[in-house]
């Protein structure tokens, strides 16, 4: 069997390798060490045709385990110019370049140290990874003094360099919580993927579904007939457990409400069930809603690349509003779809004046918090469902369920939206108990694989990031007999089944809202012996 | 720390260098000089200047690109439903939640108060080296760096204002010597050492550490040094000293009698502080007062925050998605608005 393993598969991996991380950094400045690459450990390039789907520059094939990466004529210049540009258009990495003290706070709290023991994977070497060279260009002591003020010249070297370490962070910005001057290393990983995509240059995880999202509206490439039939076969499932028919309405024009949430969830579990227990809620609320195909996507993997393809994805959830003459918008479970959302999405594409501040049909709450966005978390809508009493839920269909909460990094440290999930979370399920008070809300630990890493072939490097994670998850385990993750990202759902998998086996993962369609009490219907998993009630794990 | 050799000697070299001319230039010149000694003062007198010229002009750089998101760091429970408990310093929603969050995290360092070790039985990895060490070593420095500079107030103004007074009275100290030592300056003396041993012992702080880290430290415990000495051992004239700052701020001369080392090391010193803070990373003061993630208010949903350079950008509009899908929609459906 052993000789069948490959580094892209968790079984490749020794756990005590893994758990053998070397944290003293290996002889030399990390300056001048010159940086390799193995299998296990980076992404694919992304292919040349995503990035022509798009109108980028420099597509050209290349590999990572190439000498000679081909990059563009002029590619100096071109990063430099990038950079001034970005530089120009931001005080925030202005003062992230000139404020750091190297005080190493933030070292030891990242994920992917935690995981590597890597010297460039501290956030602060990271980031030292683009500062070195904005030193040597941008700065009088860095041209004059070059290496005794920190600065290097711009080679290929570094461009490779870049390429591996700004594909090893999640952008999660846990490090930022324990900077003094809150520091934002995710700012550094994303202007530097800014900048190597502008060589042509990025993972094919992150370049495939940008184009497939720009073309079809969502990043799995589903055609409209494609998400029809996905709701319909979910609408199917949930029949078998229910026995009760839900509408699915799509592309309706007129709706009150336009529902956005992560395509994965249509496609894959555990994700299908949470998406289940969407179909079951709006049902038994009467709710008057629509799906889109068009904006069938609420991730946003262009916060993965660029502000520009960001906003070119995220327009489509605006644009699809007004043309469907809905009154406001409802989001998914989803992380970084809700750091875009949230942060960036009016600036970007908004104003949403044309829409009205969300206001829930059935408690009659208006959510003023996001009266200029026009758009609310489903963990906030169901969360005011609860407070109002006007959901009948019976807990003991969740019987088998012993759930601790995992918080995304986007949910966690770009909105503070931590008590509403647990608010629907402790209703709907008696077990609760939550990890390590260090591994969780602003806090939280990364799952190793967001911000595009949740490819196979970076397998190692996911299963290194995920370890904290994993082992505080393994710690409840072992402590209440844990064994179910609950979670309100789609990409956690994927990643995190991987990673608990291989650190905390026995525990699976979970939507919040499968597990508020397990206990959500219907009208009509059958008598539920089964959950939405088609798994005997009480019985399973 | 096999092979960081050549690192560490650059920069700690470099830094210890640039520190030895910071104090012995200034005394090697008066040697030269002779009588004529005075002349290295007009520099000096200049260095309170470049410090307000560079300062303003470095802020002014900073503040002249815009802040393009909002994209506050939020460490709290949200402003959303009334019945959630929110904290509101943690993830501020208004003007003065905002300040009430950057005063706990720059005054009070909250950000580094966080870094409780991490339950132990994760694994060593997963343990936060230091824990709260560096908060207290920080939180020392600068409290006690800020009296000490507020001390020497008296050496300007005269009468001295009662704060300063004050703070001598309150400011513990051992009556063993005269002049008697403050708490401050031991304290002051001590974190110095503890954050300069810090970044030497732990090898992973010693690996991100450059010359622009180890100068200033060095640089800070030779004014440390020089200060303590000319007021405890050497018994160094301050009355002359302070007789040539009370001239200045009423715009005579009076000179000291004689150029003593240990003065003009501290002086000298302490200039070349104020020159290089506006041109190195000690303008982290500023900047934490600045920093986006920390200043702005999470209430992203409720006001539109406006860049003023949003681009233009290339999107797929929806009567293009319909002309590439349409029969396939048609076919399963789907409502179109071109048949
Ligand atoms: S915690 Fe902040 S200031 Fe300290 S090294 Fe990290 S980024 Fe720099
Ligand atoms: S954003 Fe997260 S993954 Fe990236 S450097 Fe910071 S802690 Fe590490």
């Amino acid at each position: 069997m052993a000789a069948q393993r490959k580094p892209d598969q968790p079984e490749f991996y020794e756990r005590s390798t893994l758990e053998r991380v070397e944290y003293a950094p290996p002889p030399g400045a990390w300056l001048r060490n010159p940086v390799t690459f193995h299998a296990g450990e980076f992404l694919h390039p992304a292919k040349p045709k995503n990035l022509e789907a798009l109108g980028l520059p420099s597509a050209h094939a290349w590999s990572p385990l190439d000498e000679d990466w081909q990059l563009p004529e002029g590619w100096q210049k071109i990063v430099l110019d990038g950079l001034r540009e970005r530089l120009e258009g931001s005080r925030t990495l202005r003062l992230m370049m000139d404020t750091c003290v190297r005080c190493g706070a933030c070292a030891e709290k990242c994920p992917f140290f935690i995981g590597s023991g890597d010297p460039k994977n501290m956030p602060v070497l990271r980031a030292e990874l683009l500062r070195s060279i904005y030193r040597k260009y941008f700065t009088t002591s860095g041209r004059i003094l070059g290496e005794l003020a920190g600065a290097r010249e711009l080679t290929p070297q570094v461009i490779k360099e870049w390429f591996k370490y700004f594909f090893q962070c999640t952008e999660c910005r846990r490090c930022a919580v324990f900077c003094p001057y809150g520091i934002d290393t995710a700012e550094f990983t994303m202007l530097g993927r800014d900048l190597l995509l502008r060589l042509g240059i990025s993972a094919n995880w992150v370049m495939e579904p940008v184009a497939n999202c720009y073309r079809t509206g969502n990043h799995l490439g589903i055609q409209p007939q494609g998400i029809k039939d996905s709701l319909e076969f979910l609408a199917d499932e949930l029949e078998e457990v229910t026995g009760i028919r839900v509408e699915v309405p799509i592309n309706r024009q007129g709706a009150e409400i336009l529902f956005v949430t992560p395509s994965g969830d249509l496609m894959a579990d555990p994700g299908t069930y949470t998406a289940m227990g969407y179909l079951a809620l709006f049902h038994e609320l009467g709710l008057d809603y629509t799906f889109s195909t068009y904006a069938s996507e609420g991730g946003n993997f262009g916060l993965f690349a660029s502000p520009e393809l960001m906003k070119r994805l995220n327009a489509k959830i605006y644009a699809e509003a007004r043309r469907l003459g809905v009154k406001w918008i409802l989001g998914g479970e989803c992380g970084h779809m809700w750091r875009v959302v949230h942060q960036y999405m009016d600036t970007m594409n908004g104003p949403a004046d044309f829409l009205e501040v969300p206001t829930s049909p059935i408690t009659g709450t208006r959510f003023e918090h996001a009266r200029g966005t026009k758009m609310i978390h489903i963990a906030e809508f169901t969360a005011d469902l609860i407070a109002h009493g006007r959901l009948k839920l019976d807990p003991a269909r969740n019987a088998g369920v012993i759930a601790t909460f995992h918080d995304s990094c986007n949910p966690a440290r770009a909105m503070g939206l931590l008590e509403e999930p647990r608010a629907v979370l402790r209703e709907v399920c008696r077990n609760f108990h939550e990890m390590a008070a260090d591994t969780i809300r602003e806090r939280t630990l990364c799952c190793g694989g967001g911000a595009g890493l949740g490819a196979d072939e970076n397998m190692e490097v996911r299963l290194r990031a995920g370890m904290g994670r994993g082992k505080a998850v393994a710690q409840v385990r072992d402590a209440h007999g844990v064994n179910t993750l609950v979670t309100i990202c789609a990409i956690d759902r994927a990643t995190l089944t991987t990673v608990c998998d291989y650190w905390a086996p026995g525990v699976r993962v979970a939507g919040l809202h499968e597990l508020v369609g397990n206990a959500l009490v219907m009208k009509g219907g059958k008598p539920r012996t089964h959950n939405l998993r088609q798994e005997p009630i009480g019985g399973e794990a | 720390m096999p092979g960081t050799g050549r690192h560490l000697a650059v920069h700690i070299g470099g830094a210890l260098a640039a520190v030895a001319v910071a104090c012995a230039l200034p005394a090697l010149m008066a040697w030269l000089l002779g009588s004529h000694w005075p002349v290295l003062l007009l520099p000096l007198g200049l260095a309170p200047l470049a410090l307000v010229v560079l300062f303003v002009a470095k802020v002014a750089r900073w503040m002249r690109a815009p802040v393009p998101f909002r994209v506050p760091l939020t460490t709290g429970q949200q402003r959303g439903l009334p019945t959630l408990p929110r904290r509101r310093f943690d993830n501020p929603h208004s003007m003065f939640e905002v300040v009430i969050r950057v005063l706990l995290d720059v005054f009070l360092l909250r950000p580094l108060f966080r870094a409780t070790p991490t339950a132990p039985r994760l694994g060593r990895g997963l343990a936060h080296g230091m824990a709260r060490w560096l908060w207290l070593g920080a939180a020392a420095f600068h409290g006690a760096l800020a009296i000490v500079a507020l001390r020497h107030l008296r050496m300007f103004l005269q009468p001295a204002p009662h704060f300063v007074a004050w703070l001598e009275d309150f400011d513990v100290a051992t009556e063993m010597f005269l002049p008697k030592v403050h708490a401050t300056s031991v304290i002051l003396l001590l974190a110095l050492l503890f954050l300069l041993g810090r970044r030497l012992a732990l090898v992973r702080v010693r690996t991100i550490s450059l010359a622009a880290d180890y100068f200033p430290l060095f640089l800070l415990l030779a004014i440390a040094v020089t200060g303590i000495v000319m007021r405890h051992l050497t018994r160094t004239d301050v009355t002359a000293v302070q007789q040539f700052a009370l001239g200045l701020a009423a715009g005579k001369l009076v000179l000291p009698a004689r150029a003593d080392f240990w003065l003009l090391a501290h002086v000298f010193s302490v200039g070349t502080l104020l020159v290089y803070f506006p041109l190195s990373k000690l303008m982290h003061l500023p900047g934490a007062l600045l920093s986006p993630t920390l200043t702005l208010a999470n209430n992203n949903r409720e006001q539109r925050y406006i860049n003023a350079r949003n681009p233009r950008v290339e999107v797929l509009h929806y009567a293009d998605y319909e002309a590439a899908f349409r029969d396939r929609m048609i076919e399963a459906g789907l409502p179109v608005e071109k048949e």
